[in-house]
């Protein structure tokens, strides 16, 4: 492999895009239909059923239902930090996305310097240690 | 620190340097104007040939007539000709918003070798180590494919089980007055 194919590669194949978009948007339109608390038949997170402890995902389902219709603050009791932080997700995704699709890029995406990468990385792994503290404020985080 | 490599043995180095410390050719960035083979080529912003938004780069650009490897400088993608981190450097893609979609909703113990490994591509290029920032980013995919495929798996099987245990215990439950368990993640 030589340097120069670190130059423009697309993350991902395209089919994997359309694929994972026409999953997610189906997935989507079974959580706005079906309220997570109210049927019994959603997938439950293997560390959850295995451990007991929350995951830093734990409530994204739920939190996604009440974002699918509207309900902010519902949301942000559930995952506070997948709440905030879904809008930039989704436009690095959307990045990724375009990237694939159009052969260029569209939007544009800065380069993290290393120490920005490693704050996230480390934000979203304390973030789901902490919310397992069973007092405040952890407990807030919990879902 | 920009890095800038030597159009001779292609050895990375500190462009503020005057000449590689690897074989002592003369830095071509310091030499403006000084064309002729093994030519470095510095990015423009606006250069018609080489739009800052990347898209397929043109054929033709391996600097100098012997072959040696010389990588386009700037990564695409890095805005007009790298400027912010002022210097030449490929982009590596890190997969770092896969990896976490991957943590928020499928399998957060596969995903976690994801998050460290893309943090280490954008750690270790900042370092000029492209070679292991692409090792890591290559550890990442795979992660990422790892708990992606884990996370499917265990949400067909859970599907599966507790659609049949809703099916079998959903009658008897409500007779009781009881409510099915709730959903979770």
């Amino acid at each position: 492999m030589t340097e120069r194919d670190a130059a423009f590669r697309p993350s991902l194949p395209r089919w994997l895009w359309l694929l994972g978009g026409a999953g997610a948007a189906a997935g989507a339109a079974v959580l706005y239909r079906f309220p997570p608390l109210a049927v019994g038949w959603y997938p439950r997170c293997p560390l959850l059923v295995l451990t007991g402890l929350y995951c830093p995902g734990c409530g994204a389902l739920r939190a996604g239902h009440a974002l699918l219709h509207g309900h902010l603050g519902e949301a942000l009791g559930y995952n506070p930090l997948m709440v905030v932080a879904l809008p930039i997700l989704l436009y690095v995704l959307a990045g990724h996305a375009t990237d694939s699709l159009a052969g260029r890029r569209l939007l544009p995406r800065p380069a993290l310097p290393g120490r920005a990468s490693w704050a996230i990385v480390a934000t979203v792994l304390v973030y789901g240690a902490l919310r397992n503290l069973p007092f405040l404020p952890f407990s807030a985080l919990a879902p | 620190m920009a890095l800038v490599t030597c159009p001779d043995c292609s050895n990375q180095y500190d462009e503020h340097a005057n000449h590689c410390p690897n074989c002592g050719h003369p830095n071509p960035l310091k030499q403006p104007g000084g064309g002729g083979p093994g030519r470095f080529e510095a990015p423009r912003p606006g250069d018609p040939l080489r739009p800052g938004v990347g898209g397929q780069q043109a054929g033709g650009q391996s600097y100098g007539p012997g072959g040696g490897p010389g990588y386009t400088a700037g990564g695409p993608g890095m805005g007009a000709g790298g400027a912010g981190y002022g210097g030449p450097r490929p982009e590596v893609s890190n997969y770092l918003v896969f990896a976490i979609f991957l943590t928020l909703c499928c399998c957060p113990p596969f995903a976690i070798p994801a998050l460290i490994n893309a943090a280490r591509v954008d750690a270790r290029r900042d370092l000029g180590d492209i070679e292991g920032a692409m090792a890591a980013s290559r550890e990442a995919r795979k992660w990422c494919f790892i708990a992606l495929g884990v996370g499917l798996g265990w949400v067909l099987l859970m599907m599966l089980f507790q659609g049949a245990m809703i099916a079998m215990m959903g009658p008897l439950m409500e007779q009781q007055g009881m409510t099915p368990p709730p959903g979770g993640m």
